[in-house]
């Protein structure tokens, strides 16, 4: 069965955009990443317009953080005063980024802007899961909150202030710069930001990993919800059937992927992922530099 | 089905037809060449193309009659108008959009269906007089003033041709013994909606001598049609519908296999 979708301007099979959404969702069941990072990529390689990949796709994770961050609230693992801040600075980064898109689209390259950054930032997670693999290290499972360089650089801000929640005493700035640069990413790429923000906030911020899980999903949560409005506001690109039918399949595939995870070795899996990352960010990086088939294209269109 | 279908496809193209008369009454042949032979007539199943949440294209047949001796030549084609291309160009080691190239008209849909190639049955000043064939689509294109028209023109037509937009071959039309002729079209997936006319040319001699044609109107219905208005007309209340769905389906979706989790 095909799905028309209104605002892609194309079919799709509801098998593919279900098989699509649950494959991402059994990789961050598995990994315990979002896996927005690998949503958008994979949309355009289906041919999808890739600014309507990456809005889509931030209005998909609106849905995938929702009961997750509701979990955290209950159990008191959000601190509220930070998330606040981030989200502050995500709206901003995020309004910032939609702008930007609109722009680089009046000149014609957005597109190729989405897929450089998708290179840049697939080739990276995927180095650092290869090492992980093959290292057999544990990300964030070690409770730093130590002082780390990252803390103490950016404590020196002014407006210190105390963070009970997490236990810290930070500058206001620095979890307002952070939410800014996650704000972007979400506007560019249609990811949530979990992979960048979770380290970066034991690293700069000190904070406990039980408040960084819930307090990072509370954050992406509302500042994906703030750029999908502002998406479809300024560059009408968020496809909601696109988007309902990914969360659909995700929501199936994370349930499968967390059971998957408690009976196989994670760190085999670290490594396979990590060769799909790179072939990906290989296959993309090539598309780009291969001589197009037309030298006259559809603005927007592929 | 399908008879039936056919039935109420030239019940409802009938006033259709009617109203198009004045204005296709200025391509067609003098009145004087329609007197000496048989009119051609042309019967298309489908006289309005719906776009709903299930739409994967669509199928048009035509059928009609036209006198035995004559090729017939189908035309599928919107009104032209306006469109602006990307120019792709080599930048360092990427390939950009360097610039725009403005068409002044151009067919959103041009699609070609004949008993044998229109360049063997038709002069090449009636095929651009008529806009039939590659060179007469490619003559009718028109680019903006100061660049090279003929070459922007052969590539919009290779790019369309792509896209499933524009088929300029021809063929595929056979003929029955009684003099009828049918054909079928391919309606793309990507297609837009708008008016769409399908013309049908009787041809003898190296000269139309006679055409008729059917509209066809192509729209989104339903659900497609409300939310693409919605979105490109409303993006503020678009968007928060959508975040309103995606969070009730995420609450949702996490209520059933919470429920699920705490039964096992």
């Amino acid at each position: 069965m095909d799905i028309f979708l209104p605002v892609a301007g194309s079919n799709i099979n509801a098998a593919i955009l279900l098989g699509l959404g649950a494959l991402v969702g059994f990789m961050s069941g598995l990994l315990g990443v979002g896996g927005g990072f690998l949503l958008t990529p994979l949309l355009i390689m289906l041919g999808i317009d890739p600014l309507v990949a990456a809005a889509s796709g931030t209005n998909a994770i609106v849905g995938a953080s929702a009961s997750g961050t509701m979990a955290h609230l209950r159990a008191r693992n959000v601190d509220v005063k930070m998330g606040t801040l981030m989200l502050a600075g995500g709206v901003l980064g995020g309004g910032a980024g939609t702008l930007l898109v609109k722009a680089l689209r009046g000149e014609g390259n957005a597109d190729v802007v989405i897929v450089l950054g998708y290179v840049a930032l697939l080739a990276v997670m995927g180095a650092v899961l290869f090492v992980e693999g093959l290292t057999s290290q544990v990300k964030g499972e070690d409770d730093l909150q130590s002082e780390t360089p990252g803390y103490r650089l950016l404590q020196r801000l002014p407006l210190s202030t105390d963070f009970p929640a997490s236990g810290v005493r930070t500058s206001a700035i620095a979890p307002f710069i952070l939410g800014a640069l996650v704000g972007m990413l979400a506007a560019f790429l249609g990811v949530g930001g979990g992979f960048f923000l979770i380290p970066a906030m034991s690293y700069f911020l000190a904070m406990p990993i039980r408040v960084v899980i819930g307090t990072s999903l509370f954050q992406m949560l509302f500042t994906s919800a703030a750029v999908t409005v502002m998406q479809a506001s300024v560059n009408h690109t968020v496809d909601a059937f696109l988007a309902v039918g990914l969360l659909l399949g995700a929501t199936l595939g994370a349930q499968a992927g967390a059971r998957a995870a408690r009976a196989v070795k994670g760190n085999q899996l670290k490594v396979v992922l990590a060769l799909l990352l790179l072939a990906l960010s290989l296959k993309m990086f090539d598309d780009l530099l291969v001589l197009p088939r037309h030298f006259l294209t559809i603005p927007g269109g592929r | 089905m399908r008879a039936l279908l056919l039935l109420a496809a030239v019940l409802c193209a009938s006033p259709f037809q009617a109203a198009a008369a004045p204005s296709h009454a200025a391509d067609s042949t003098p009145p004087a060449a329609n007197l000496s032979v048989s009119p051609i007539t042309v019967a298309v199943s489908k006289a309005e193309i719906r776009i709903t949440a299930g739409f994967h294209g669509d199928l048009l047949h035509v059928t009609g009659t036209a006198p035995r001796n004559s090729d017939v030549v189908l035309r599928l084609s919107s009104p032209p108008r306006e469109e602006t291309l990307d120019i792709k160009g080599k930048r360092g080691p990427l390939w950009l959009t360097v610039g725009r190239v403005q068409f002044e008209s151009a067919p959103r849909i041009y699609k070609l269906r004949s008993t044998r190639p229109v360049e063997e049955i038709l002069s090449p000043e009636e095929q651009v007089r008529e806009t039939l064939g590659a060179q007469g689509l490619k003559a009718s294109l028109r680019v903006q003033p100061g660049v090279d028209a003929g070459l922007f023109a052969s590539e919009l037509i290779r790019l369309k041709i792509d896209k499933g937009f524009y088929d300029t071959e021809g063929g595929g039309v056979t003929r029955g013994a009684d003099g009828t002729y049918q054909a079928e079209f391919r309606w793309p997936s990507r297609g837009p909606s708008g008016a769409y006319r399908m013309d049908a040319f009787a041809i003898s001699g190296g000269a139309v001598t006679g055409s008729a044609s059917r509209e066809i109107l192509v729209q989104k219905v339903g659900a497609e049609a409300w939310i693409s208005h919605l979105a490109a007309t409303h993006g503020p209340t678009y968007g928060l519908l959508a975040v309103l769905v995606a969070l009730l389906t995420g609450l949702a979706a996490g209520a059933l296999f919470g429920r699920l989790g705490r039964a096992k």
